[in-house]
C-alpha cells in the first residue's frame, strides 16, 4: 500500500485533483461555503487583468492603462492520499466571464448558491452552466430567520431542467455544505453515466 | 491605488509588500514583462499538478531566479496544483505560470494536467469522493483559525495539513502601471 508521502514521489500517476466551482451572487456565502468544508483556510489566487477584461498579453503594452486584479478563493479536501478535490469560487462580476470560461474547464461540476431573497442574482450562473453543460446543483443558502421556499418553488422559479438537484443549506454549517457537494457528485455521476449511455446508443 | 476591502493585511510578512508602500516589485517584473509561458500550450491548469523533477537538483542554470527557487522549494514535500503555488507564493496566476513554464522547459518541473471528468476511467473515483465526504465526523475547530495540523481522519492527510496550515493568505492588489517594464 502507498505510504502518505506516496504523492512526494512526482508524477504519480495516481495522483487526481477535481475542481468543483461555487458560483452565485455577491454575498451569498460563496466564500462562507468554501471555507466550511475546505482543510484549509479559503486561500486566494489571483490574475492580473487589463482593464477591458482581458488577458493581457503583454505588460508592454499597458502603458497608462490601469490594471486591475480579481481573486479567487479556493478551498481543498483531501479525499485520500492522490485524490483531492478543490472548491474554486467563482469571481462575481459578469466582466469575468471569461474567467469563468477557465474555471469551468474540466470541472465536475459546480454550485449555484442561491438567496431566496435575491433569487435573480443567480439567473447568470444558472444560464451559464446550462449552456455549457456544466453539471450543476441549486444550494439555497438559508440563513437564520429565512423564510424557507420549498426547493420546487425555487426550481421553477429559476426555470430549472427536469432533473436539476435543488438543495436547502447552511453555508456556514460543514456538514450541510458537504451534503451539498455529496449530491453534486452523484448527480455529475449521473450525467456522466447518461452521456455514456448516449454515445453508445 | 485602490486596495479592494478584504479581510487580512495583504501580504503580511512578504519581502515584497510593505505595510505603507504596498507593492514593492511589480509582479511582471519577475518575469521580464513576460505574460505568457514560453511553452507553446502549455496554460497550466489551476488545478494541473506540479512536481518536482530530480533534475530540480542540478546546479542552477542562469535563467532560474529566486522565485523559480521558491517554486520548486515548495514541491520537495510533494506534488502542489498550481492554484495552491500561486497562493504560497504570493504572485498572480500569470505570474506563477510564466515561471512554471521556464521550469518545465529546463526540466525542473513535470507538470500532470489534470484528467478531464468526461474522461474518469469509472465511476469508482466519484464513489471515492462522496465516500470521503461522508467520512467519519471530524473534529475539526468550527472557526477554522488557528489550527495546527493536529492528526485527522484520512491516510495521507495529516502531512499536507500541516503544511497548509501554514499557507498564507493572498493580498488583492490593483494597481496602475505607469511604467513600461523591461521585455
Amino acid at each position: 500500500m502507498v505510504s502518505e508521502h506516496s504523492d512526494a514521489t512526482g508524477g504519480d500517476q495516481a495522483a487526481l485533483a477535481l475542481k468543483i466551482l461555487v458560483a452565485g451572487g455577491f454575498g451569498v456565502g460563496k466564500t462562507t461555503l468554501v471555507g466550511a468544508v475546505s482543510e484549509i483556510r479559503p486561500l486566494r489566487t489571483e490574475e492580473l487583468l487589463s482593464e477591458a477584461g482581458r488577458w493581457m498579453d503583454d505588460t508592454g503594452g499597458l502603458d497608462g492603462k490601469t490594471t486591475t486584479t480579481v481573486a479567487m478563493d479556493f478551498g481543498r479536501i483531501t479525499i485520500r492520499a492522490g485524490l483531492s478535490l478543490y472548491l474554486f469560487g467563482t469571481p462575481g462580476q459578469d466582466r469575468f466571464w471569461f474567467l469563468w470560461d477557465e474555471l469551468a474547464q474540466g470541472a465536475l461540476g459546480a454550485v449555484v448558491l442561491a438567496d431566496t431573497r435575491r433569487l435573480e442574482d443567480s439567473f447568470p450562473a444558472v444560464d451559464y452552466f446550462e449552456h455549457r453543460h456544466v453539471p450543476f446543483v441549486v444550494a439555497v443558502n438559508c440563513f437564520a430567520g429565512n423564510r424557507t421556499h420549498a426547493a420546487r418553488e425555487v426550481a421553477r422559479a429559476l426555470d430549472l431542467d427536469d432533473g436539476t438537484p435543488v438543495v436547502l443549506c447552511d453555508a456556514r454549517d460543514r456538514n450541510s455544505s458537504k451534503e451539498v457537494l455529496i449530491s453534486l457528485v452523484e448527480y455529475a455521476g449521473r450525467m456522466h453515466t447518461a452521456r455514456l449511455l448516449d454515445s453508445v446508443g | 491605488m485602490t486596495v479592494p476591502p478584504h479581510g487580512d493585511p495583504p501580504g503580511t510578512g512578504s519581502l515584497r509588500y510593505d505595510r505603507r508602500a504596498g507593492p514593492l516589485v511589480r509582479p511582471y517584473a519577475l518575469t521580464g514583462g513576460r505574460t505568457r509561458s514560453g511553452r507553446e500550450n502549455a496554460r497550466f491548469d489551476l488545478i494541473a499538478l506540479v512536481a518536482r523533477d530530480p533534475a530540480a537538483l542540478r546546479p542552477d542554470h542562469p535563467a532560474i531566479g529566486p522565485e523559480h527557487r521558491t517554486l520548486t522549494g515548495l514541491c520537495r514535500t510533494g506534488t502542489r496544483t498550481v492554484a495552491e503555488l500561486a497562493a504560497d507564493t504570493d504572485l498572480p496566476l500569470g505570474v506563477v505560470r510564466v515561471l512554471l513554464g521556464d521550469l518545465l522547459e529546463l526540466g525542473r518541473v513535470a507538470v500532470n494536467a489534470p484528467v478531464q471528468p468526461a474522461r474518469l476511467p469509472d465511476e469508482r473515483i466519484l464513489r471515492d469522493v462522496i465516500d470521503g465526504l461522508r467520512g467519519p465526523a471530524d473534529e475539526r475547530d468550527p472557526s477554522g483559525r488557528g489550527r495546527t495540523g493536529t492528526a485527522r481522519n484520512r491516510s495521507g492527510a495529516t502531512a499536507e495539513q500541516s503544511r497548509s496550515a501554514r499557507i498564507g493568505r493572498i493580498p488583492v492588489r490593483a494597481f496602475e502601471t505607469g511604467t513600461r517594464l523591461p521585455s
